[in-house]
């Protein structure tokens, strides 16, 4: 009854190793991932959080392998034990109807001029060779399933007639017809207001436990990231700094990143009368220095930060990417805030 | 009560968006119509045989019988204007139908694959812009000899790059929008995207570059007629009547040429000027 040996065990639902990503612009290749790796497994949440540009949607859309066209990929990416980067054609489709891909601004991903019924069925009855009809009353259900009351109306609504919580609903929805193993949300409440916010990750957690999806959750906020995911992944200037239980992101991060990160938050029971912030701007991937990444704005940066590049390393419970996080931590009663 | 004075917002600010169709609109509408009809039941429809000749009555001013005078050689002016529809727009139009189809297609794919595909396209038309459309349909009219089709397959290429040109970048624009990555996402080939959404999508810029088209052809090919490239005098063809009028302009009887030059100009403005109206429309 060994049948969960090394070998026979399944693989991870999504796997990235190493993963680096350059686009061209004019005649340079600027880079956009530096090195990423992660796993996640089926039913699991993963956060990626970080600032614009620091390549949590790049990560994302590699996964989907929907990157812009002049990109340069190294590394592997492997989605339920496939490799994506080798995929093309028939068995690329196949690989992408088994991602959910949840965009940031609904509005701008469902075509305009198309109703919701339409868009919603078409991959269903175009690719997977349902019949309109059927496809029309499953359509239904889902949008049901998801909180969206009188969903026949909505069926024949046009998106322009749809507020945008209910359009992320739909996108919701649609994903789920598709019945994915696993769902990228980039940024999928940034658009929406703060009640409609709630709600739309309230129906995301539950289908995620509901179908044991994996589930890789792109956001700005730290707070939300942890909410949702088990684990939390903390990016910056296309790497990934920190990996550490969402539980223990709070009190536990390790990475002077993460710790300003946690630091520049309002906290509804201690009022503050200024925010810590975190001096400097964010770096682009392709600007990063030598050394580590975060060394011009690290509070705690020598010279040896700006030279050797840190690797990501298990450290205290999640792996942080610091060459000093051992004498920064070893001062255990000077907790940095 | 919310809701109320929403709906009557919106639609007002629909009406603003979409002007009333103006009276330039009905007009063009009308002549294009009736160049149609013309083309259609023109010899039905001709008062005399367009070809009947009598010298006698060279020249004779527009009367009961004859409502816009006779040519050099006696013959019924607005019969062979009836007539002349039918040639005069049939060519233009196989013209457009040919470059707009593969220029729509070429578009797409470049627009599309993007990458080297893209580039080469770019390429290939602007070398063929080098090119001029009256110097290839010459060129025709060598091969082919005098007639309609030389000038056919002529305009017909020339018209390509345009099309291509005016077209990719619209797709292109298209094809960048976030909505075809969802259906990217959703495992739908490219071929289905492309035609199902991305196609329909820029449709009424495929149809206004088209009507604009037209009547570009339409001046071209009248150009060639009157060169003597394109359809052969006495066929009843405007572009020929413009040529073959000129000797009456010398002699003060310009009715012929004024005539059917007139008619050109009509139906060319008002294809123009229908075709800029529905890509305007669709502008925003």
């Amino acid at each position: 009854m060994i049948m969960h040996s090394s070998t026979g065990a399944e693989p991870p639902a999504i796997q990235l190793e190493n993963v680096a990503a350059s686009v061209r612009v004019g005649d340079q290749w600027r880079a956009v991932l530096r090195d990423v790796s992660f796993v996640v497994a089926a039913g699991e949440a993963l956060g990626i959080v970080g600032e614009s540009g620091s390549g949590k949607s790049m990560t994302a859309k590699a996964i989907a392998r929907l990157l812009p066209g002049r990109t340069r990929l190294t590394g592997t990416v492997r989605v339920g034990g496939l490799d994506v980067n080798t995929l093309s054609g028939r068995a690329l489709r196949a690989h992408r109807s088994r991602v959910g891909f949840i965009f940031q601004d609904p509005k701008a991903h469902i075509n305009p001029v198309r109703t919701i019924g339409d868009f919603m069925t078409e991959s269903l009855v175009r690719t997977a060779g349902v019949r309109r009809r059927e496809a029309m009353v499953r359509a239904a259900r889902a949008l049901g399933g998801v909180g969206v009351t009188s969903p026949e109306r909505r069926l024949a609504q046009y998106p322009h007639e749809l507020s945008g919580g209910l359009l992320q609903r739909v996108m919701i929805a649609t994903v789920l017809l598709g019945e994915p193993e696993m769902i990228l949300a980039d940024e999928p409440t940034t658009a929406l207001d703060v009640t409609t916010q709630s709600e739309v990750i309230a129906i995301l957690d539950e289908m995620r436990r509901e179908r044991n999806l994996a589930l890789v959750f792109i956001t700005h906020d730290l707070e939300l990231a942890s909410t949702v995911c088990d684990r939390t992944a903390v990016m910056y200037a296309g790497q990934i700094v920190e990996t550490r239980a969402s539980k223990d992101v709070h009190e536990g991060s390790r990475h002077p990143y993460t710790r300003a990160l946690v630091g520049a938050r309002p906290l509804l029971d201690h009022p503050q009368e200024r925010l810590t912030v975190l001096p400097g701007r964010p770096i682009a991937p392709a600007d990063a220095p030598a050394g580590c990444s975060f060394h011009t704005r690290c509070p705690y940066a020598k010279e040896s930060c700006a030279e050797i590049e840190p690797e990501l390393e298990e450290f205290d419970g999640g792996t942080v990417r610091c060459i000093r996080k051992h004498e920064i931590w070893s001062a255990t009663t000077a907790v940095p805030r | 009560m919310t809701t109320m004075t929403l709906t009557v917002e919106s639609s007002a600010a629909a009406r603003r968006r979409r002007p009333r169709a103006s009276l330039l609109t009905w007009v063009s509408a009308a002549v294009i119509v009736g160049g149609v009809l013309l083309a259609i039941l023109g010899p039905l429809l001709a008062p005399h045989d367009p070809d009947q000749t009598d010298i006698a009555r060279a020249f004779f001013a527009p009367s009961a019988d004859h409502l816009l005078g006779q040519d050099s050689q006696g013959r019924d002016i607005l019969s062979r204007i009836m007539l002349g529809a039918r040639s005069s727009m049939t060519g233009p139009l196989i013209v457009v139908l040919f470059a707009m189809s593969i220029g729509t297609v070429v578009a797409l794919l470049a627009a599309w694959l993007g990458g080297w595909f893209d580039s080469g396209v770019s390429a290939v038309t602007d070398i063929m812009f080098g090119f001029p459309a009256i110097v290839l349909a010459v060129l025709a009219a060598a091969v082919f000899g005098p007639g309609l089709v030389g000038p056919t397959i002529a305009l017909g290429f020339a018209y390509i790059p345009l099309t291509i040109r005016v077209l990719r970048s619209f797709m292109i624009r298209e094809r960048a929008k976030d909505y075809v990555l969802t259906y990217e996402v959703q495992g739908l080939s490219g071929l289905l995207i492309c035609a199902r959404h991305l196609l329909p999508n820029v449709w009424p810029m495929v149809i206004a570059q088209g009507t604009l088209l037209f009547g570009y052809a339409m001046v071209d090919f009248a150009a060639i007629s009157f060169l003597g490239l394109g359809v052969q005098p006495p066929a009843s063809d405007w572009g020929v009547m413009v040529s073959t009028g000129q000797r009456g302009v010398l002699l003060g009887y310009p009715t012929e040429s004024f005539v059917a030059g007139a008619c050109i100009v009509a139906v060319v403005l008002a294809v123009n000027f229908l075709g800029e109206r529905i890509s305007e429309q669709n502008e925003t």
